[in-house]
């Protein structure tokens, strides 16, 4: 099922606890993803899982399908860049 | 200077945006500015006033669908000021669970099915209905106190009377910065979940347990939404007893409880999503659900308060119908404004808020 973007994932989201603005809610990527719309939001969500746990409707945010889109699409973040670069030369993402 | 350069001269850069991803967040607003504190919120609207730009209070946003405003989001003000043995008083922006994690031995009654996310200010402004209304009430029963800064600017303190000045009119008079609320005790209550197979039976039942000094909640569900819940293919009624009086208790009714608040949840997920609150003359409710019936459109609701809720799908052709429908059996559809709450709105307005900066179309 689509998000019917009704917000009841908010009150958990630690990345809306955090920084407590709608934008950075499950529910924008949920109206994001409705638009068939990729962007670099997808990136800012601790995939924790809890909007999936929270959702009363059961339905499907795909945050890791919109950041693979993304990634097609070579839209990163340098910081995701810099990390698979790490895994690559070091073997892990924080060159440790 | 611009009025989002001006906003962000009074909250900060990162606090006041017009950027296209903020917008859409906010539902096509013109931009969203996140106030931390009153004196904040004070020149916002201020602000608001000298340019005579419309500007509409946000909580959660989890009632609030239009904007094409400037969003005032509250969710920053979200400090629970003091938790005391039979109140609590919180800034605006607290959500509602975390109010009621606080609290031991006492509890806020008013709980909307939204209430893990919503917040106190909307709750207010809303005037929300929980789940036990018919023993509760709604939200505006329990406020003692609300600070708010109103479309003048002025930092008011609404008590006693003067509460109807805020509650439920959506913010049209102010922006809410805190409030008090009473708080109950967390009594335990018996309950009895009883079978219908005709509407009839129903009725009669329902005649009998007005009259039950003892009865304090009477919740409806009908055939389709009994099923979803498992409950068998009748309508049925949740009833709550102060005493012993219900078969049901401890754990066994809450159980009843829990299942009928999952219940938009359910018919959620069969795509029944579109659900009106209707006020039903009590003589009317049978014949209503008759006709309820014959579309499948789904209803339940705090029906000893004749309070209904039919449910319906996007593609539901009774839907389209519902007005000429529900003026037919004297409904009132409780969240649409009428024209007496404009007159109301129109006459507080010239007092609060002569320029009509608040919430500006909601009401007028
Ligand atoms: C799935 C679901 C279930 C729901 N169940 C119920 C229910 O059982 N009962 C019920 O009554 N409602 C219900 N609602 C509607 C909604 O959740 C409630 O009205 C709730 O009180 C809104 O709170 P909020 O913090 O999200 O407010 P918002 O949606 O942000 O705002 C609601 C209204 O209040 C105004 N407002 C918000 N904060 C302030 C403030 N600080 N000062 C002045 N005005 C303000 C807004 O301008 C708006 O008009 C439900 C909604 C959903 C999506």
């Amino acid at each position: 099922m689509k998000c019917v973007e009704c917000g009841l994932c908010k009150g958990k989201c630690p990345m809306v606890r955090a920084v407590l603005k709608e934008t950075a809610s499950p529910r924008m990527k949920g109206k994001l993803h409705n638009m068939e719309r990729a962007d670099k939001l997808a990136y800012f969500c601790a995939l924790c899982g809890m909007h999936d746990k929270e959702c009363p409707y059961n339905a499907d945010v795909p945050v890791i399908k919109m950041r693979e889109k993304l990634v097609k699409n070579g839209v990163e973040l340098s910081k995701t860049k810099e990390m698979v670069e790490n895994i690559k030369n070091h073997g892990s993402a924080f060159k440790e | 200077m611009t009025l989002i350069e001006s906003l962000k001269a009074i909250v900060g850069e990162v606090n006041a945006s017009e950027a296209e991803l903020d917008r859409i967040a906010y539902g096509n607003a013109k931009a969203v500015v996140w106030p931390s504190n009153a004196e904040e919120v004070h020149k916002i609207v201020m602000l608001a006033r000298r340019a005579g730009v419309p500007i509409t209070a946000r909580g959660a946003g989890v009632g609030l669908r239009f904007a094409n405003d400037i969003i005032v989001d509250m969710s920053k003000m979200n400090s629970v000021i003091t938790v005391a043995n039979d109140y609590v008083e919180a800034e605006a922006g607290v959500l509602l669970d975390d109010v009621n994690k606080l609290l031991k031995g006492k509890v806020f009654p008013v709980q909307p099915e939204s209430a893990k996310a919503c917040s106190i200010g909307g709750m207010i402004a809303a005037n929300a209905l929980g789940i036990k209304a018919m023993e509760f009430g709604k939200t505006g029963k329990w406020v003692e106190e609300v600070k708010m800064v109103d479309g003048n600017g002025i930092c008011l303190t609404l008590k006693g009377d003067a509460l109807r000045h805020v509650v439920g009119l959506r913010g049209a008079t102010g922006i809410i910065l805190s409030a008090k609320l009473r708080l109950s005790d967390a009594v335990e209550r018996t309950a009895e979940l009883l079978k219908f197979n005709t509407l009839t039976a129903m009725q009669e039942k329902l005649d009998e347990l007005k009259n039950d000094a003892d009865v304090r909640n009477i919740e409806f569900m009908d055939e389709i939404s009994s099923s979803l819940l498992g409950f068998g293919m009748a309508s049925h009624l949740i009833v709550d007893y102060a005493g012993d009086k219900g078969m049901l208790k401890g754990a066994e009714a809450k159980e009843a409880w829990d299942a009928r608040k999952q219940l938009p949840f359910v018919l959620g997920q069969k795509r029944y999503l579109n659900a009106h609150e209707l006020q039903m003359p009590l003589e009317s409710i049978t014949r209503f659900l008759n006709l309820l019936r014959k579309d499948e459109v789904p209803c339940y609701g705090p029906i000893g308060l004749g309070v209904l809720c039919p449910v319906f799908r996007d593609d539901s052709s009774f839907a389209s119908r519902t007005d000429y429908v529900y003026r037919q059996f004297n409904a009132k559809k409780r969240k649409t404004s009428n024209p007496e709450t404009e007159k109301r709105v129109l006459e507080l307005k010239a007092h609060y808020d002569p320029k009509n900066i608040l919430s500006r179309g909601k009401f007028i």
